[in-house]
């Protein structure tokens, strides 16, 4: 296989940066998320996955968490727990969504917005990307190696490449598709919803589409 | 791989998969990069307790890596102290005098220490003035682990304007941050998962311990270890336990080292003196003779950079400030039952000969 086709993981590192931006109640969020770089929402709605705790209930991004124990909202928190990056595919379409959220809630209120104990802190990541020093050409080295890569190497190809990089279905699933012509495949892993659960809870279900396409081909 | 990281190797039983690996290949990155970090003191405190660990790790890894101490007069400690009470929103008093002297201290060591690095990262309250005099090579840090979000003001105008001439501040937590005209980042605090004081402790090893110290185990126990001073916040940990007691019968355990001027050492017994279930253990102190911190500063701490695999890599002789790892298999706790402080204890400040006395 030509070396512009082989895979070659990358994981991730995050440097954590406070922007002077703060919210202290949900019309302050609405102008704030109006106005920080898309790589705040970024933030906000996606990496945290890498930092994720275990608890399956834990919401799915920092800015229900903050109207729940802040603001002591829980329509609000509902509300904007239900924004789905997944579904939506872009950060700009997260923070369009959180926009409209905000304000139909904000419409809504019969009185002034709750002021919060502690102001919702916007926070921006920095990614760097680092070879893992895996690089592979195979269905079967593309599962091996998958296998033990640093989670943030999931975050990377899967996370920041489709929805803050705009590739696509994301990495795995567009070379699955095109360096190996396995469509199917792609299309199942390009199916695998990054935000239910833990970065390595994702690598599982990766796994066990990996082993299943292996099996069908003749033996893992 | 490559015969490096043999250190960090030990961490593969603990870490998530692939991370070390990973932290492997970063470091090849960084290979030949050099980097010093600065710190008011060597022994006690979670800092200099990391530090211990990282720093032969980043040799090891081939990212020279120094570790250097502050040099200071006699008063140099009560300044930095009185600063960092100032800083976190204790009312101190800090004079003109004395911020002269910080200043001054920093600056004489800026000029002193070997700074020329690619990262330069200063801890603590002491080192801001140091950017203001140390040549302008590499990036600089200012890393402060503690909550500065409420400082003292007129201290915190003293020293904001040292501050901001470093490339960076980095904090503990989004709301530990001050603001700053620099830009901010944020990183988690760590512990060494692999150190005496995180390592996992048998249930048998438990029950003698807590037997000894007379702490009844029939019911879930609530625990802070930390010294008796408003910092800490025991008065707070105690209102805390007054509400998860509503909801679950549990038993509230605080243990600090003897009580030092200005702690709360008697709201705290006051507060806990009306319930059974709280209890207030004063634990021996660690052994930090102040000759030999003394001594260890005029050594200047630590490496040179023609030696820099030479820091060291064992725990320091005195002076972890861990009451449980070392505290509790050698010395002997001492329970302060409600209302009754022990007075010749906090005197004399001297390893009890007995165990538990109320």
């Amino acid at each position: 296989m030509p070396a512009a086709d082989r895979f070659v993981f990358q994981g991730c590192v995050q440097v954590c940066e406070l922007l002077p931006h703060e919210a202290h109640d949900a019309r302050e969020l609405l102008e704030e998320i109006r106005r920080v770089p898309a790589e705040s929402i970024f933030c906000h709605t996606s990496v945290l996955l890498v930092h994720r705790p275990p608890e399956p209930d834990a919401y799915p991004n920092d800015f229900a968490l903050w109207a729940d124990i802040e603001l002591r909202d829980r329509r609000l928190t509902e509300r904007l727990a239900a924004v789905d990056p997944f579904r939506l595919g872009s950060i700009e379409g997260v923070r369009a969504e959180l926009v409209s959220t905000l304000e139909h809630h904000l419409q809504q209120l019969a009185a002034a917005p709750t002021r919060a104990g502690e102001p919702f802190r916007f926070l921006q990541y920095h990614l760097v990307p680092v070879p893992t020093g895996h690089e592979v050409g195979t269905l079967r080295e593309f599962r091996d190696a998958l296998t033990g890569v640093d989670a943030s190497t999931l975050f990377f190809h899967i996370i920041e490449a489709r929805y803050r990089l705009g590739r696509g279905r994301g990495d795995f699933a567009e070379w699955i598709d095109t360096a190996l012509g396995r469509h199917e495949l792609a299309e199942r892993l390009s199916h695998i919803d990054p935000y239910a659960g833990t970065l390595e809870r994702v690598r599982e279900r990766h796994l066990i589409a990996l082993n299943r396409a292996l099996e069908e081909e003749g033996g893992a | 791989m490559n015969g490096m990281g043999g250190k960090l190797d030990d961490y593969r039983a603990v870490a998530p998969r692939g991370s070390v690996d990973f932290m492997l290949r970063i470091a090849e990155r960084l290979r030949g990069r050099r980097i010093v970090q600065v710190t008011v003191s060597r022994y006690g405190g979670g800092a200099a307790e990391l530090l211990n660990r990282i720093v032969p790790i980043l040799n090891d890894l081939g990212i020279e890596t120094g570790w250097e101490v502050m040099l200071g007069s006699a008063d140099f400690d009560a300044i930095v102290a009185a600063v960092s009470k100032g800083l976190a929103g204790v009312e101190q008093v800090v004079t003109e005098a004395m911020l002269a002297r910080l200043h001054a201290t920093c600056a004489g060591n800026a000029q002193r220490l070997p700074l020329d690095a690619d990262l330069v990262i200063v801890k603590r309250c002491g080192p801001p003035a140091a950017r203001g005099r140390a040549p302008p090579s590499g990036r600089w840090l200012w890393r402060y682990h503690a909550d500065l979000s409420s400082p003292q003001p007129q201290l915190w105008n003293a020293l904001r304007p040292y501050v901001d001439k470093y490339d960076a501040a980095v904090f503990s937590a989004p709301k530990f941050a001050a603001p700053l005209s620099t830009r901010r980042f944020v990183i988690a605090p760590s512990i060494d998962p692999l150190s005496e004081r995180n390592r996992e402790m048998p249930r048998g090893e438990q029950g003698r311990h807590l037997e000894r110290l007379g702490v009844r185990t029939d019911k879930p126990i609530l625990l802070q270890v930390g010294p008796f001073e408003r910092l800490q916040d025991p008065l707070g940990v105690v209102n805390a336990y007054r509400l998860v007691k509503m909801h679950h019968d549990v038993r509230l355990v605080l243990a600090g080292p003897p009580p030092g001027p200005g702690s709360v050492f008697a709201e705290t017994q006051e507060a806990a003196s009306q319930d059974p279930d709280v209890t207030v253990l004063v634990l021996p102190p660690t052994r930090r003779p102040s000759s030999t911190r003394w001594s260890a500063r005029r050594r200047s701490c630590c490496r040179s950079r023609s030696s820099p695999t030479s820091a060291p890599t064992s725990p320091p002789p005195c002076g972890r400030a861990s009451p449980w790892s070392e505290a509790w298999p050698e010395g002997s706790p001492r329970k302060s039952c409600p209302g009754s402080p022990d007075t010749r204890w906090r005197r004399s400040r001297a390893p009890p000969s007995a165990s538990g006395i109320c």
